[in-house]
């Protein structure tokens, strides 16, 4: 049992103490009287006391049990079950679903408002005023009303309830409103109400993309596992004594609104300038994909804004791709960080409207290029040095937007390696231990290496130092290996990040080239490979650096097996060279930089935030009203809070993250009945609710047929109260001034007096005597 | 004004001194009685017997013999030689009384520290009256004043000073300690050789088996009694309309209790207290009143008066 307002139901409890409090100090009120007749007096007590006690019980408890129910009466009392053998009261926790796909509009009102809208008609048809709680499904869970009998709480907390941009997350959601339920059982408070879970939601494909993650294996999740465990805890007779958990849903909805989104961007600088390239990746879904338009307009922090462009869409397509350049308002030096951002005309649903990204732009990329060179290394073009090769390469002319610095190996340490971008080490085999350390700090701080070959020997004894230093688990074989003939590079190339911008062309550009000697490279994954030979060896491969924890780092280093000379390969004199290092370089930068985009929902890794690692703060980049949402970034490197809004992150030291919807949060396809029963039948027995059915089935007093029956009661107590302690209290018997009782008591006697006037003339005197 | 007027405490309050209070009382019951207590005092014969062989021969009527020529004996009436033994009971649970002195009552110190006109108060009262009335009539009138024991004592006499002097022992002496009737009886009984009326003012609150052994006492020693039961009216009503606590004049455990809800049992007690002494007087042949202070004593006097002419009367057959 528990009270709409405890308050006064503790204040009724106190109040059974009144009567007592009462009587003790009326107790020490009781004026003294010398008495003579003390042994007739104490035997009139002792006769009288059981039954005194008796009354002053009963009159006692009387009151007590008055003001008790009084106190209930006011504090409105909520009985788990009915008196009267009624059905039992319920337990309603409601899963509203406010994910990304919620805001989607069907009209003037979005569907989250329409579910909302429902779950008031659900609770209000019910004649009991059933505890309802609240948990929002929208990533993470959260349990926003306990569970309560207050309407204007209840309806408090459904009017501020919004769309959120992060993912639905039914399953936990619905776990999370199990644990409440258990919650209430065990202390009592719930103890013999039915429990309801209520699934409001549209169920698109959106929402049921956790709750298809389930397994039917994994019964721990399920209604039947959470109610045997809730039993146990109960330690009652699971099979009797605790009622079932119902689930009931709302019909999912079967509309396909057409709607077209903002899937990614992808931002650059130019590889020459300043300017930025955009190109974003627009996408649409929707029953009927007729053909039409989506305008598009693209901004940057800094940058003037590009020429609102369209997509014309064909009928039938669903994805298109669109370019921007942006360029920048103003002549400006340096590296800047750019924010990105990309909108698409508002339509049914605005979550996924916008698309953001952060770049850095730098006016000049500064390369530093480990190696040693001699007066003889350009008199023979087969003596070449992979240093020269590269120099060359990445810095072909004035304007290149790179700037290639020579480091002797000897000279490599922390100083010379301060302002680069990027270290291309030619010469390993050369480095001391000290530059090897100075390296490592250099990619673990968010710098790019490259690592070739020492082209000048077959032995490469360098690998496991170096590789060690740079924290990433490549290894080199020791010594290098001649190919007769030559190992040609694949005519299909995995697909690379690196290489994305030169993609298209790619396999011409491999196909000219040769490699007559490798040496083979090691601990690697598939996907890190960015160039593979016809063997299927690879030729370059990119890792990032990793903690001795397995934790991603910033940085990035890039592994050749072969070294670009001309007795190595004949990469150096092909077309490939030139692109594949710069972009390599340069995209090797931009992914260096660190992971600058961060979907809504997930926690901000402290990767993007190196220089704020430690409790940094970071701002979004707009307002909303008057509140800046921050998110504080642990010690461990991660967020304490989910990103929960698409935007621009930008922390005090200038870091800047990218936040977006995931796409998947934002699929609109709807889902068969069926199929969001099979999706649901996990969590347990799932039964839909239609609009037009009447949930009335309880027959159970409400509150107030309790209140009024206690009050009822008080009043019943109240005048068995009066009429008793009336009795009890003796206040009716005859008044003091009667004589009947004197009278009584010689009275008897007179009748024996003798008849002479005189002595029957006094009434209060009697005689007898044995002389009759 | 009426003798009964006279006889009601607020009346006797206002008479002094303590004399005037007792012939006021005394006069005012003969006054109010229809049949004179002096007739038939003055008769001296009262029958004649025949002779039984062991009678004096001085007591043969020899005019009867004359004329009838049978023996009979003259049998008399004593008439002045009655002992009458007023004992009153000063213990502590005397000084009760609710009844409050007016100014310029007399009274004895229960009542001057309390403001109260006292059972004992009462008892002092009856017991002058009946000391004047009887010395009136020639009687020998004796006064004990009790407690744990006999405190004070006046020797019987009929002498006219002899009230002067039963009044000086009532008016003084502090009244405290607890009843022992039946230690203070045997005391008086050691001191009286002939029969006597012993008027026994008290308030009787202590157990019947206490005061039974004495009442015996007095009944085989050939002893008329008569029980004054002198009650206040708040012990007779018990109309205390509160809570109280109640503490024993005589010591003991105090008592919180709501009158009004034992008011019922303590007046069957004492109803079956006031039967038990009134049964017990019966059974030896003795006469039990019911006092009450806020009451005249009168009728104390008028049923002692008749006490007596029973009593005389008993002696002379």
């Amino acid at each position: 049992m528990s009270f709409l307002h405890p308050a006064i139901a503790w204040a009724g409890v106190a109040a059974v103490a009144l009567p007592i409090i009462i009587h003790l100090l009326f107790r020490r009120r009781r004026v003294s009287i010398e008495w003579a007749a003390m042994e007739l007096l104490r035997e009139a007590v002792r006769r009288t006391n059981r039954r005194l006690q008796f009354e002053h019980w009963i009159v006692l408890t009387l009151r007590c049990l008055m003001l008790l129910a009084a106190g209930l009466a006011i504090a409105v009392p909520i009985f788990g079950t009915s008196v009267g053998g009624g059905q039992a009261r319920r337990l309603v926790m409601v899963v509203i679903d406010n994910g990304a796909s919620s805001a989607l509009r069907g009209g003037s009102e979005s569907e989250l408002v329409r579910v909302i809208d429902e779950v008031r008609t659900m609770l209000a048809q019910s004649e009991i005023r059933d505890r309802v709680g609240i948990v929002l499904a929208s990533q993470s869970p959260t349990l926003v009303l306990a569970p309560t009998v207050d309407t204007a709480a209840i309806e408090q907390a459904l009017s501020r309830i919004e769309p959120a941009q992060t993912p639905s997350e039914l399953k936990d959601a619905f776990m999370l409103a199990l644990a409440t339920i258990n919650a209430a059982r065990l202390d009592g408070s719930a103890s013999g109400e039915v429990a309801r879970v209520v699934l409001a939601s549209a169920f698109r494909r959106a929402s049921l993309t956790d709750v298809s993650s389930i397994s039917v294996a994994n019964t721990a999740n399920t209604v039947g596992a959470f109610q045997a465990k809730s039993d146990a805890s109960a330690g009652t007779d699971a099979a009797s004594s605790t009622p079932r958990i119902e689930i009931i849903a709302l019909l999912p909805a079967q509309d396909s609104p057409s709607d077209a989104r903002v899937v990614h961007i992808d931002a650059r600088p130019a590889p020459s300038g300043a300017a930025v390239l955009v190109r974003a990746l627009i996408a649409r879904e929707g029953a009927s994909l007729e053909a039409g338009q989506t305008f598009v307009r693209a901004t940057g922090t800094g940058m003037s804004a590009a020429p609102e462009r369209a997509v014309l869409w064909e009928k039938g397509q669903s994805e298109a791709t669109i370019d921007f350049q942006l360029l920048p308002a103003a002549q400006v030096a340096g590296t800047r960080k750019i924010g990105v951002e990309v909108h698409i005309e508002d339509d049914n649903l605005s979550t996924g409207n916008e698309g953001f990204a952060a770049v850095d732009v730098r006016s000049e990329l500064e390369i530093g290029v480990v190696g040693r060179r001699t007066s003889l290394d350009a008199s023979e073009l087969e003596r070449v040095p992979s240093s020269l090769w590269i120099s060359r390469a990445l810095s072909p002319s004035v304007g290149s937007g790179m700037r290639v610095r020579d480091i002797d190996p000897s000279a490599c340490d922390g100083r010379a390696l301060l302002g680069l971008d990027a270290v291309v080490l030619a010469r390993p085999d050369l480095l001391s231990p000290s530059a090897c350390d100075a390296i490592g700090k250099f990619a673990l701080s968010g710098g790019v290496v490259v690592v070739i070959p020492a082209g000048e020997s077959i032995a490469q004894t360098w690998g496991q130092v170096v590789f060690s230093k740079l924290s990433v688990p490549l290894r080199v074989a020791a010594e290098a290996v001649d190919h007769d003939p030559p190992l040609r590079l694949a005519e299909e190339q995995p697909p690379s990040s690196l290489l994305s911008s030169i993609a298209p062309e790619l396999s011409a550009l491999v196909a000219p080239i040769e490699t007559k000697r490798t040496v083979a490279l090691s601990g690697f994954s598939k996907g890190e490979v960015v160039l593979v030979n016809a063997d299927g060896s690879p030729l370059v491969v990119a890792q990032a650096p990793r903690r001795d924890d397995g934790r991603v780092e910033r940085g990035m280093v890039i592994g050749f097996s072969t070294a670009p000379e001309l007795i190595w390969t004949n990469l150096p004199v092909k077309p490939l060279m030139v692109p594949l290092l710069q972009e390599i370089v340069r995209a090797g930068i931009q992914m260096a930089a660190g992971r600058n985009e961060v979907a809504v929902g997930e926690r901000m890794s402290g990767e993007a935030l190196a220089i704020m690692r430690h409790e940094a703060t970071i701002q979004p980049r707009a307002t909303e009203g008057n509140t800046t949402t921050t998110l504080a970034i642990g010690q461990d490197g991660v967020s304490t809070n989910l990103v929960e809004r698409a935007g621009i992150w930008r922390s005090d030291a200038g870091a800047m993250v990218a936040s977006n919807v995931r796409p998947a949060s934002i699929a609109l396809a709807p889902n068969a009945p069926d199929s969001v029963r099979a999706a649901l039948a996990p969590l347990g027995d799932v039964r839909f609710r239609s609009s037009e059915s009447n949930e009335t089935t309880a027959q159970v007093p409400s509150e107030a047929d309790w209140s009024f029956m206690l009050l009822v009661i008080a009043l019943a107590l109240l005048l068995i109260e009066g009429v008793l302690s009336r009795l009890f209290s003796h206040a009716s018997l005859p008044s003091a001034s009667s004589t009947d009782e004197t009278v009584s008591i010689v009275g008897r006697v007179r009748v024996r007096a003798r008849s002479e006037p005189a002595m029957s003339s006094s009434s209060s005197i009697s005689s007898s005597g044995g002389r009759t | 004004m009426r003798a009964e007027q006279y006889l009601a405490p607020e009346t006797l309050g206002q008479l002094l001194p303590f004399e005037l209070r007792a012939r006021m009382i005394v006069e005012g019951v003969m006054s109010g009685m229809h049949r004179s207590p002096y007739q038939g005092l003055a008769v001296e014969f009262a029958e004649h017997r025949q002779y039984a062989p062991g009678d004096s021969i001085r007591q043969i009527d020899w005019k009867v013999f004359a004329r009838t020529d049978k023996l009979y004996v003259k049998r008399y009436v004593q008439e002045t030689n009655l002992d009458v033994l007023v004992m009153v009971d000063r213990s502590s649970s005397m000084r009760y009384g609710t009844l409050d002195v007016k100014k310029g009552w007399g009274g004895t110190d229960a009542s001057r520290g309390t403001g109260k006109w006292t059972k004992f108060d009462h008892a002092t009262a009856t017991a002058a009256a009946v000391g004047y009335m009887c010395l009136h009539q020639g009687d020998r009138v004796g006064l004990a004043l009790f407690d744990e024991e006999v405190r004070v004592q006046v020797k019987r006499s009929s002498q006219r000073d002899q009230w002067r002097a039963i009044v000086g022992a009532l008016s003084t002496g502090p009244v405290n300690g607890r009843a022992q009737i039946g230690r203070s009886i045997d005391q008086m009984m050691a001191r009286v050789t002939n029969r006597a009326l012993f008027v026994i003012v008290s308030d009787f609150l202590m157990p019947i088996d206490e005061l039974r052994p004495a009442i015996a006492r007095l009944a085989h020693r050939g002893h008329d009694a008569m029980l004054v039961q002198t009650l206040d009216r708040a012990e007779l009503r018990f109309d205390f309309d509160s809570p109280a606590r109640f503490e024993g004049l005589e010591g003991g455990d105090a008592i919180e209790t709501d009158p009004r809800a034992v008011r019922a049992a303590y007046l069957a007690l004492l109803r079956e207290h006031v039967d038990a002494v009134d049964r017990l007087a019966r059974s030896f042949g003795a006469d039990a009143l019911v006092c009450d202070t806020h009451e005249s004593v009168g009728p104390v006097l008028a049923e002692v008066l008749d006490r007596r002419m029973s009593f005389t009367g008993r002696r002379g057959g």
